[in-house]
Parts: structure tokens; sequence; C-alpha cells
């Protein structure tokens, strides 16, 4: 059990590459954070550094208070599940879990012990004489998170684990590695290009674009306060609707764009005096777009004409779209409404939870 | 049609490649007079493995086997240790010269054995080697080494890095990871090498015959070579040296192709 502290980490690849741009960051001991962010974000690279499996090129790693940077994996106590399991194919299921705790010189019976204990959790005592070729995908990656708990490490690395499994078998690991960490009550740190298993599964979430930190913070706040438009974007799904337009001041001010027009709410507009006939982004999330006869009071704009251009019924909901000139919007709404592409209904947004952007840094302006 | 077109193709190479090899045998087992006659004929009145006896008279074959032993299998461990730590190194780790040391050591394989044979014929004149076998096994290994470090790089390269960081994490070092983890998961391909270092050594005739000059040395292809004699050609003395000694070869692959065949790292990643 152990916190995990980065001050200005940064890596650059022989190429130049700038892989992890001054990534500060403070992960409390038994904290569960999730590194998530798209393809190429860097966010596995980090992870690797934390294992010392990458060099840092800048800054300072420390685990549990000592600096790591140059202690090597295996003087690190930690444990890494990798996306492809990388289990050791010429071992047995009992030989790759026991591999580290032989390495390690512990006691044969308490190996035996250990393995039989991690093999009782994972539901993997059946395979323990096996191959790993002899198992399928998601027995492949409990084994793997099996080598990881015998050791009992001070954090636990997960490097997308769950990215290799169909999507039935990912939901129910998914559940299965919570209840582990609730069980074990360590340090954990999980890479995921999905936002929906960051949400799921992280105390703390850490949000990366392109090498950099955008926010760190619960899943809540960061649904609900993201700082600017990329994590406002990436958490949530459908993901939120970005509507470019305009502010007007003419006697009160307005919102305009194509598709929508209405009056800037009280409370935020102090925040926008200074975008005033500046283009600017509103974001609503497609369940703050509503049926404007399902709703009243002075929260809601005021109800605004609009084609349904494409209907995703999913069961439990619809998604409506439309379009503008320029891209779609979503919204999503109670399984009752029966509507079909070209019909005209009335919405309305929230507006206690609309966000506005700035359109060219993309920062939350309120 | 197409596939009975495919077989008589098939037939017709086979068959241009045992050619040679059966007329060996045949040779092997007749007479020295019967291997003058004309026209050649494959049954011959008189046949016997008498030859497979008289070679050994002849000639002291058992030291030639004793010196080839000992070179090939010495160029083997030789070029397997160094080749795979090189391997080892050149596909795990970024550095600056890495391609172009890839490349020349492709482009040493292109030099003909005879445009090198002068300086490495000093070299070991001069480190007092000539007529030893350190001497032909160090040419020999240094002949190998390139090829072998290729083959190796390329099964190096299929296993997965990961299985590599996850024995780091779970307490190995770098080199603890290649014994433990790496070499068992190439030993296919470890298998595959160390045959073809071996063979190359076995069957090597050009480098033994200018560096040995002893009974004690020279090997099998030397030895079958000197049964061309000034007034006298052994044919039949000469088939059965190198019938008897194609199967040491022979064994040995039908031993070890089993090994490399069976995909050994199947299951390590999806």
């Amino acid at each position: 059990m152990a916190s995990v502290e980065l001050k200005n980490v940064t890596k650059v690849y022989d190429n130049q590459v700038v892989a992890v741009k001054e990534a500060s960051l403070e992960i409390k001991d038994r904290e569960f954070a999730v590194l998530v962010g798209p393809s190429g974000c860097g966010k596995s690279t980090l992870l690797r550094m934390i294992a010392g499996l990458e060099e840092i090129s800048e800054g300072e790693i420390l685990i549990d208070g000592k600096t790591v940077n140059d202690v090597p994996p295996k003087n690190r106590d930690i444990a890494m599940v990798f996306q492809n399991y990388a289990l050791y194919p010429h071992m047995t299921v009992f030989d790759n879990m026991a591999f580290g705790l032989k390495l390690r010189h512990l006691p044969k019976t308490e190996i035996k012990q250990r393995v039989m204990e991690a093999a009782e959790i994972l539901h993997i005592k059946d395979y323990l004489d096996r191959k790993p070729k002899a198992l399928s995908g998601g027995q492949r990656q409990r084994v793997a998170v099996g080598r990881a708990i015998v050791r009992k490490p001070k954090v636990f690395l997960f490097d997308e684990p769950l990215s290799n499994l169909d999507a039935k078998l990912r939901v129910q690991m998914r559940i299965e590695i919570n209840r582990l960490y609730n069980r074990l009550n360590t340090t954990m740190i999980y890479v995921t290009h999905d936002q929906v298993e960051a949400m799921t599964m992280g105390t703390k979430i850490v949000v990366l674009k392109d090498g950099v930190i955008q926010q760190v913070d619960s899943p809540l706040n960061l649904y609900n306060n993201p700082v600017n438009q990329f994590v406002a974007g990436f958490m949530g799904s459908p993901a939120m609707n970005f509507i470019c337009g305009e502010i007007q001041q003419n006697g009160d001010v307005q919102f305009i764009s194509e598709l929508l027009k209405f009056e800037i709410p009280e409370p935020v507009l102090n925040k926008l005096k200074d975008y005033n006939r500046k283009s600017i982004l509103l974001g609503v999330r497609p369940e703050n777009v509503l049926l404007a006869n399902s709703v009243s009071g002075d929260i809601y704009s005021v109800p605004q004409k609009i084609a349904v251009d494409v209907v995703e019924p999913i069961g439990n909901e619809i998604f409506l779209y439309f379009r503008d000139s320029k891209q779609n919007y979503c919204m999503r709404m109670p399984p009752e409404h029966i509507y079909a592409c070209g019909d005209t209904i009335e919405v309305v947004l929230n507006l206690s939870k609309i966000y506005f952007f700035d359109s060219e840094t993309g920062y939350r302006l309120a | 049609m197409k596939k009975f077109g495919l077989i008589l193709l098939m037939s017709l190479v086979a068959f241009g490649v045992l050619l040679p090899i059966l007329w060996m045998f045949d040779t092997s087992l007749k007479t020295m007079i019967e291997t003058a006659h004309l026209p050649p004929r494959w049954i011959a009145p008189e046949m016997s493995l008498q030859a497979y006896v008289d070679m050994f008279n002849f000639l002291p074959f058992a030291r030639y086997t004793l010196s080839s032993l000992i070179t090939a299998s010495a160029t083997t461990v030789l070029t397997l240790v160094i080749g795979s730590l090189a391997a080892f190194a050149l596909s795990r780790f970024v550095f600056r010269g890495k391609h172009l040391f890839l490349l020349v050591m492709l482009l040493s394989q292109m030099l003909p054995g005879s445009s090198i044979i002068i300086p490495f014929f000093e070299l070991i004149r001069d480190l007092r080697l000539f007529d030893t076998h350190v001497g032909l096994i160090l040419v020999h290994s240094a002949v190998q080494l390139p090829f072998v470090i290729w083959l190796l790089y390329g099964f190096f390269r299929t296993i997965p890095q990961e299985v590599e960081d996850a024995a780091l994490i779970d307490g190995c070092s770098r080199l603890e990871a290649l014994f433990r983890v790496l070499l068992p998961l190439a030993l296919p391909g470890l298998g595959a090498t160390a045959i073809f270092a071996f063979l190359g050594s076995w069957n090597e005739f050009f480098f033994a015959l200018i560096l040995t000059s002893s009974d004690a040395t020279q090997t099998i292809p030397v030895g079958i070579g000197l049964f061309v004699g000034e007034y006298l050609d052994v044919w039949n003395q000469m088939s059965a040296a190198a019938v008897l000694f194609s199967l040491p070869p022979l064994v040995l692959f039908l031993l070890v192709q089993r090994t490399f065949i069976k995909g050994l790292s199947a299951g390590a990643i999806k």
C-alpha cells in the first residue's frame, strides 16, 4: 500500500516525439486512479514510467515517498496487468502465478498458499495445470490478474486489461476488478481509453490529451464540471453537444445559433461579458435537451421547433438526432415517445446545466 | 488436374534432388573397378559394403570425425551464445548505428570465402592457431555469426515485448528475463539456428582445407577430398564416406524438426 506521486514528469522519445509533458499528479494510498484519454495521449507511457519500463526524460516519480526514477521495475514493488495478458506461454497457470514469488525466494508452502488463494478469488482453480494456450481470453486475463495479486504489491498497474475481451466479458471483468479493489484495498492505477470504464471504476480520474493532463477529479465532478471542451466531450456517452453560436446584447443578452436562440441566464452572464458579439461554444449534454411539453419552469429555454433527423431506439431510451448545416446533435428521451425521421418536435434546454467554452482555446467559461 | 500437374512437377524436382544422392549410395556399394565401368550401370554384378570398411584403412576417418564433431559443436555453442546476446540487444534496444550494424552483417555474407581467406590465414598464423581446432572454430564462428544473429534477431522480435516486461516486473533482471523467459520461448528458433550453425561448420570445406594440415585437425569434408589422389580416384570409398557422414546431420534434423515446427509461443498473447 502506497501513494504514487508524479512531479513534472516528461517523456521525450529518441525521435523527439513528446509523449508526456510535465505531468504532475498525486495518487493517494488506496486510491483507484484511472488514466483515460484517446489513443496516443500518453496514458500508457505514463503508466510504463511508473512501472519502470520506460525511462523518465525529466521530472520525478515517487512511490511511497521515495524517488524511484532509477529503481529497476523489480525493486519498485509493483505488479502490472497487460492488455495482451503477456503470460509466460511455456509455464503452467500455477507457475505463471508463482514465478514472481519464486524469484523472491518465498518458501514453497507460502507460494502454494498464495497461488491457491488467488486462484480461488479468480475462479481459476481448475486450470492451474494448464498452459495459457489452453485457456480462453477471459481465463487468460484472470491468470494475469492472479499473477499480479499473489505478489501483494504496493501498487497495481493495469494497462487496458479489458480491451482484448468481448463486450459482455468486459462488463463482467470490470465488476470483478471493482470487487477486487474493494477487497484488496490497495493503490491501483488503471489505464483505459473507454470513458465508461473510467467512470465506473475510478475514485480519481485523470484525463489526458496529447501528453498533457487535462483534469484530475472524481468521476462525477469530471462529468459535471469539466474544465475544457475536450474533457466535456470525452466523458459521457452519447457525447455532449457543442453548438457554435454568438452572444448578442440587444437589451437582454442572448445566445444565437443556427438552430437555437435563448436568453442567457443571470448566473453566467458575468462570466461571458467579454464575449459580446463573439463566437462561443455552447455545451449541452443529450439528457439536458428536453421535450417542451414534458417540463415547465424558468430554468428552461423558450421552446424551439426542430426537425428529427435520425431516431435510435436503445430499448430503455431513445436517442434523437437533428442537425444544422455543420453537424449532428443528440438528445436522449424516455422510450415511450415514438417519432419518425422528419417529424418536427419542440425542444427546450435545461439552462441550469449548460456550459460555455471559448471557441478557440476550448477553455470553459461558464 | 491442377493437382496432378503439381504432383508431377514436385516428383520431377524430387527426382532431380535425389538422383545424385542415390548414385552416391549406389557407387558406395560397388567395387573400385566397377566404378570405372562404361557405360555406368545401377546394378553391378558384385555389390558389397566392403568400401565402408576399406575407407577407414585408407584414411584416418575416426580422427576426422572427432575433429568435425569438436569443430562443429564448439562453433554451434560459441555462435549461439554470442548470437543470442547480440540478437537480444538488437531486438530490444534502440541505439545509434543499429541498422548500420545489421546491414554490415548482411553485407559480410555477400563476400565470397576465397576473398577473405588470405587475411583469415594470416590472422590465424600470427595468432599461432594454424592447424589447431581453436583456429578453425574461431574462423567458422566468425563466418557463421552474422547469419546466426540475423536468424535469432528475427525470432526474438516475434516474442512480444510485454512478456519480457512482465518478467521484469515479476522480479527478473534483464539477463534473467533473457534466460528464464525469452530463451525458453525462442527455443524453436534456437534449435533451428543451432542446426544451421552445426551444419554450416560440419559441411564447410574451403576454410578447413586451408587452415589445417595434419590428420589430427582435418575435418571430414577435407578427408573426403583427400580421396582424390594423384594417380588413383577411389570413388567407391569416397561415396561410402560421403554417405556415412551425411547421416549425422540427417538424424539431427529429424530429431529437432518437431520442436521448431511446433509454435511454442502460442498462448502468450491474444
